[in-house]
């Protein structure tokens, strides 16, 4: 079950990663000298970096996304990565991560998403996001969550699973040997 | 330490119920998937499961069922 909700939001998360911080710039809430923007088509919105908040995104859109970097000049090295933060003492789940060398300051695209519908709606998860290039660093974080209703397999599966174990939990309350 | 239930059934339940209510907060928006929650309940279920044993307030042994057995007495030879 764990292991299957980690992949569901692993997606979740690749999906506005990459929709949104392709570039190693999108992430909201941005530290450094980077920009950038998502818009969401079918949404009707667009995140700008400096946006704080939690984000609520359609199970499924097209993204138009660009972002930027101020300073660097020329031939540069540069890496980045994404993860999703997980409860403690867990760290984070790296979703992505990139490097090589490029004279670029900016990059846009346009992405397509589709979450399954067993991954959860309405539940919120901080995605976090760095990029260096050559001298100069940008970190972010963005608090995402999809559109619609908590009601679905997954959620309706937990509640039996709290059901069936609470149910465990009132017989170990018998005393031994009790009628 | 004396557990009138079952330790071992109620750590294990206890655990479980409390994780899948830690499931049932995230799924319905209650808390989010970094919250510190997730990790906590599952333990504090260990503990009152245990707990839960130990009292074991269900059921229990009767006034009748306190006295002792009849001896055995074997038949006349």
């Amino acid at each position: 079950m764990v292991r299957r909700t980690l992949f569901a939001f692993a997606v979740i998360c690749a999906a506005i990663v990459f929709s949104a911080a392709a570039s190693g710039a999108a992430p909201t809430s941005t530290l450094g000298p980077c920009e950038g923007s998502a818009t969401f088509q079918k949404g009707g919105f667009t995140v700008n970096a400096t946006e704080a908040g939690t984000v609520e995104v359609p199970r499924t859109d097209d993204v138009d996304w660009k972002g930027s970097i101020t300073g660097p000049t020329g031939d540069n090295a540069y890496s980045g990565n994404i993860k999703v933060d997980l409860p403690p003492p867990f760290g984070s789940l790296s979703i992505d991560s990139w490097s090589g060398t490029t004279d670029a300051t900016s990059n846009s695209g346009t992405k397509h998403y589709d979450l399954p519908g067993a991954v959860p709606a309405n539940v919120e998860f901080t995605v976090r996001g760095s990029h260096s290039q050559g001298s100069f660093n940008c970190s972010g974080h963005v608090t995402v969550k999809i559109k619609g209703s908590s009601v679905n397999a997954v959620s309706i599966g937990s509640l039996a699973a709290t059901a069936l174990t609470g149910v465990g939990l009132l017989f170990a309350g018998r005393a031994k040997g009790g009628v | 330490m004396k557990f009138k239930g079952h330790p071992v059934r109620g750590a294990i339940f206890g655990f479980l119920f409390f994780f899948f209510v830690a499931l049932d907060l995230l799924f319905f928006g209650v808390i989010p998937l970094d919250s510190a929650v997730i990790t906590i309940l599952p333990l504090v279920g260990i503990v009152l499961g245990l707990v839960w044993a130990m009292l074991a307030p269900l059921g229990g042994k009767g006034g009748s069922t306190d006295v002792a057995p009849p001896a055995y007495q074997p038949p006349p030879a």
